[in-house]
């Protein structure tokens, strides 16, 4: 099982399952909001796996798959950073509701009233954007945990984050294409096995789908070795 | 290497075919679907018949959907049988 089967197989099943799900539902299921709101993710899941199939030819193209394997490393090698991210926020959002829920200003009322306008408002300040907020009487311990928090996510994490991204480029500007090379070999490969091959079994691998419909007459008869030959 | 070449530029343009058509297929069901149709009806029965035609209209690009989607698991039978009968493996 290659990574491009496995996506064959991935994305014909979400499909089939898709089209027979909303091929089979009632128009008041449609009119159901919440049944339209699971509709609508599972189309979403759906054409994203179908175009992670088609991403997957990438790996193969040597120009593109270098930039798609950074991509992926990229991705990868940040996870861990993103579990420390996630805790902090989590840390400092707790400390903000905590603290100035109860405060009467607007300011205070609109981004400090439950756990996710707050964790919003705390992305807001990790991506630099934070306007001046008037929290009454919390003005000043508002202002010090401000500080303390953009000081630790958007100049230490977020730099940080950057650094990362950074050195894994580095990496795989020197390392990249024997990564991509890996997949082109797996690629060609599979196909160069199958040209060697004379017993006619050769035009099952060689015709993608969908051109493969016109091998049924062959699959059919697959189990006949002569047959085969001949119909190759 | 040449014709490893033409076989994976065939690959591809397949490849492309099939993601433009379930693109399709995803952007008719965004289009056929979405709120503003229904709104045309002021009564739930008119809604009702509204979605009943688009569902029908929607069948239609299911039936070209699972004929692409039962193509790429023909191309795994392909590989089972590929790797049953013939003598190198893949």
């Amino acid at each position: 099982m290659d990574i491009w089967l496995i996506f064959d197989c991935l994305a014909g099943g979400v499909n089939i399952l898709a089209f027979n799900i909303i091929g089979s539902s009632s128009a008041a299921d449609i009119l159901n909001v919440q049944t339209k709101r699971f509709f609508d993710y599972y189309m979403i899941v759906v054409l994203m796996i179908s175009w992670l199939r088609f991403f997957s030819y990438f790996l193969v193209m040597s120009k593109i798959s270098k930039i798609t394997l950074t991509l992926f490393m990229m991705l990868k090698e940040t996870a861990y950073f993103m579990m420390i991210l996630i805790c902090y926020l989590i840390l400092m959002t707790t400390v903000f509701a905590t603290l100035f829920r109860d405060s009467d200003t607007d300011d205070a009322v609109e981004y400090y009233h439950s756990i996710f306008t707050t964790l919003r408002a705390l992305v807001d300040y990790f991506l630099a954007n934070f306007p001046t907020k008037e929290i009454g009487a919390y003005n000043t311990s508002h202002s010090i945990l401000y500080i303390i928090h953009v000081t630790i996510s958007n100049i230490f994490l977020l730099n940080f984050l950057v650094a990362i991204l950074q050195t894994v480029y580095d990496i795989m500007i020197k390392n990249g294409d024997f990564y991509a090379i890996e997949y082109q070999y797996i690629f060609i490969t599979k196909y160069m096995k199958a040209m060697e091959d004379d017993t006619g079994y050769d035009k099952l691998i060689l015709f993608p789908p969908p051109l493969n419909f016109l091998l049924i007459p062959m699959i059919l008869v697959s189990p006949w070795r002569n047959v085969i030959k001949g119909l190759s | 290497m040449q014709s490893v070449q033409i076989i994976f530029l065939k690959d591809f343009l397949c490849a492309t075919f099939i993601v433009c058509m379930f693109q399709y297929i995803n952007y008719s069901y965004l289009n056929l679907f979405t709120e503003r149709r229904f709104k045309e009806g002021s009564t739930y029965e008119d809604k009702l018949q509204v979605v009943t035609q688009n569902l029908e209209t929607y069948k239609q690009f299911n039936f070209i959907g699972t004929i692409m989607s039962i193509s790429y698991f023909l191309n795994f039978l392909c590989r089972i049988i590929y790797n049953s009968f013939s003598k190198k493996k893949i």
